[in-house]
């Protein structure tokens, strides 16, 4: 089986699974959905849920469960910082565990067993100094990765389609803006894209496919549905593998290729799209020398 | 200082002292014969606060002990002499040989790495640091991975787990997380992957909590939930394997404070009726009759002393029991006791207004 079988195939099981989970229908746990920022968002690296920010909301059991853990205060025993709050953990029949993080200390209880859809799991902390709200994350923990929550929550309107600010091509360190030139040299190049969706909120969440074209043949293409870690190194997309430091680059921008252009007429093509279907394409027509 | 000034701060601590050593004879549990609690001295710190960038070199010595309060910081000495203090709106991250500022920005904090008298090492690159016997990490801000760095803020790796840590402990050239779906993973000093482990055995996997041996060769854990489970791995070689494990009766869905002795045998869990007392071969099984949400302990092996801080709520004591589980005594700790360390067979305490030291000493 080729690579890019098994990669299919990986997708597939994702999709798969999200599917069977989501006929649970997982309900919005904060704001009736109006999330700030979305899997995939560059906040401190790769954001792996959702980011919920009304100061002093509630936040609800996404789905039926059972408390497997709660942790109120600052740090656990040892030291380890809780970034924002306290945390809860819900285990589903499923095998989906939800993870509640940033929540305001005290407003969380382990004494709550049985968890039922909409029970409150406790308030949103304000957003501080470090600017952040709650966090959703839907893990599954039999294949020890997060799903992307969109695709177990129910639907939002959404008829914003997402921006594209640039597309830059970059060798040896050097960066050519795609948008305000048209001819660049033969060579090996990678592709940054900066792109983003419009969140409920307003804010730049992340989209949920990226797609990179050359002449029309599909070169790239990310599903932003899933991601984990192995052996330390966090890893992105079920269909695509990529390492979150190769994909994410330090500001935020998507890293894609390297392409070998040789010399002619290259279209090169970005078409990015979010979770209720809107799509923005870009196409840059560049003369290699 | 005026003369006056001067009388009037003698007279303060002097005041103190006596109030604790009242406070001992009256509040304890009496202390077996062969032991008695000391009082040592009580520093003043209202008196002592300087600004973060004062140069106090000469006022700190080679045994600088950190503390922190809600509302101040810093080092003082065994011998009851102030290095630091610093005013705080919070808990300082802090060890005994630096500690970290923060300076909050919009959008996050800059951090910066300080010695012992305040004076800048570094600017550190990190999420939120933390120490862990006496070693500089960061939390990575989803709470999912650390990074570890050196005495010079320099960032030597950093480690993603599969998912939210809700335990973490760290050793001699082993750093351990426990991860909310239930497993161990530990992280060698190259910040490579030294092991991964799931304990299962329970209805529902999660690590509550876990104790790394300062020497990095003992690691335990309580782990799952129906039925909980104390599990012990020791170092065989280039990997760990389950030295002991023993079922609780336990049913917690919160932190566990487990620890594992300095002498590379005993571990000190929670439990609901008290604090367990196990040993890493499993062949000692006892109960402490100390109840407490969290506890610190301090072993004087010349001794054969041991010290704990029990915390329950906002009350503190201090028991002193010989290993595995002989009660010597126990002494209450004033309310509002923020601060409490122990070092070997002496207690320090205190609050952001004072601190005081009194040692456990044998007729």
């Amino acid at each position: 089986m080729s690579l890019r079988a098994v990669r299919v195939v990986a997708a597939g099981a994702v999709v798969l699974a999200a599917a069977i989970v989501s006929s649970f229908a997982f309900d919005w746990p904060a704001d009736s959905g109006r999330y700030r920022f979305s899997f995939g968002s560059p906040r401190d690296g790769f954001k792996r849920g959702l980011e919920f920010g009304s100061s002093g909301g509630i936040v609800r059991a996404a789905d039926d469960g059972e408390l497997t853990f709660a942790a109120s205060g600052r740090s656990l025993p040892g030291g380890y910082p809780l970034i924002g709050g306290s945390m809860v953990v819900v285990s589903h029949a499923s095998q989906i565990s939800t993870i509640y993080a940033g929540l305001e200390p005290g407003s969380v209880s382990s004494y709550l067993r049985n968890v039922r859809k909409g029970d409150i799991i406790g308030r949103i902390e304000p957003v501080g100094g470090l600017g952040r709200g709650a966090a959703f994350y839907a893990y599954d923990a039999k294949e020890r990765r997060y799903i992307n929550p969109l695709i177990l929550m129910p639907s939002l309107s959404d008829d914003k389609p997402p921006v594209i600010r640039s597309a830059i091509l970059v060798s040896d360190g050097k960066e050519t803006a795609l948008a305000a030139s048209k001819v660049v040299k033969q060579g090996s190049y990678l592709l940054l894209v900066d792109a983003f969706d419009p969140s409920p909120t307003g804010e730049q969440a992340a989209p949920y496919e990226v797609r990179v074209m050359l002449d029309g043949s599909e070169r790239d293409r990310v599903l932003y549905d899933a991601a984990w870690a192995e052996g330390g190194r966090s890893t992105l997309f079920s269909g695509a593998r990529l390492g979150e430091h190769e994909y994410l680059a330090s500001d935020g921008r998507m890293r894609f290729g390297p392409y070998v252009l040789a010399r002619g007429r290259v279209v090169i093509s970005v078409v990015v799209g979010d979770f209720a279907g809107n799509k923005r394409e870009q196409t840059y027509s560049i003369i290699v020398q | 200082m005026s003369e006056g000034k001067g009388r009037r701060k003698i007279f303060t601590v002097l005041v103190a002292v006596v109030l604790i050593a009242v406070y001992f004879f009256v509040f304890s549990e009496p202390l077996r014969p062969e032991l008695s609690a000391a009082p040592r001295w009580t520093i003043d710190l209202s008196a002592s606060v300087a600004s973060a960038e004062a140069s106090a070199q000469d006022r700190v010595d080679a045994s600088a002990v950190s503390f922190s309060t809600a509302s101040r910081f810093g080092y003082f000495g065994t011998d009851g002499s102030i290095g630091f203090v610093g005013e705080a709106t919070g808990p300082v991250p802090m060890s005994d040989s630096s500690y970290v500022s923060a300076e909050l920005v919009p959008g996050g904090a800059n951090y910066s790495l300080r010695s012992p008298v305040g004076a800048r090492v570094a600017e550190l690159d990190a999420s939120a640091p933390f120490y862990s016997s006496g070693r500089l990490f960061s939390a990575q801000a989803d709470g999912s991975g650390v990074a570890a760095y050196d005495g010079k803020g320099n960032r030597l790796w950093s480690y993603t787990f599969p998912c939210q840590l809700s335990a973490f402990s760290a050793g001699e050239g082993l750093a351990v997380g426990g991860t909310v779906d239930g497993w161990l993973e530990g992280v060698d000093s190259g910040g490579r992957r030294a092991f991964s482990f799931a304990p299962g055995g329970s209805r529902l996997q999660v690590v509550l909590g876990l104790g790394v041996s300062r020497s990095g060769n003992w690691i335990a854990a309580v782990t799952g939930v129906d039925r909980q489970r104390l599990v012990v791995l020791g170092r065989g070689g280039a990997d760990y394997r389950v030295a002991s494990h023993r079922y609780l009766d336990s049913d917690y869905r919160e932190p566990v404070r487990v620890v594992v002795l300095d002498d590379d045998r005993h571990v000190l869990y929670r439990r609901a009726d008290g604090i367990g007392v196990w040993s890493v071969d499993g062949a000692v099984d006892e109960l402490l009759p100390v109840k407490a949400d969290d506890f610190d302990v301090s072993l004087d092996a010349e001794r054969g002393l041991a010290l704990l801080v029990a915390r329950r709520g906002k009350k503190a004591e201090v028991v002193a029991f010989r290993l595995p589980a002989t009660l010597l005594g126990r002494v209450p700790l004033p309310d509002g006791s923020e601060y409490v360390r122990l070092i070997g067979s002496s207690v320090y305490f205190g609050s952001g207004d004072s601190i005081s030291r009194f040692d456990f000493m044998e007729e």
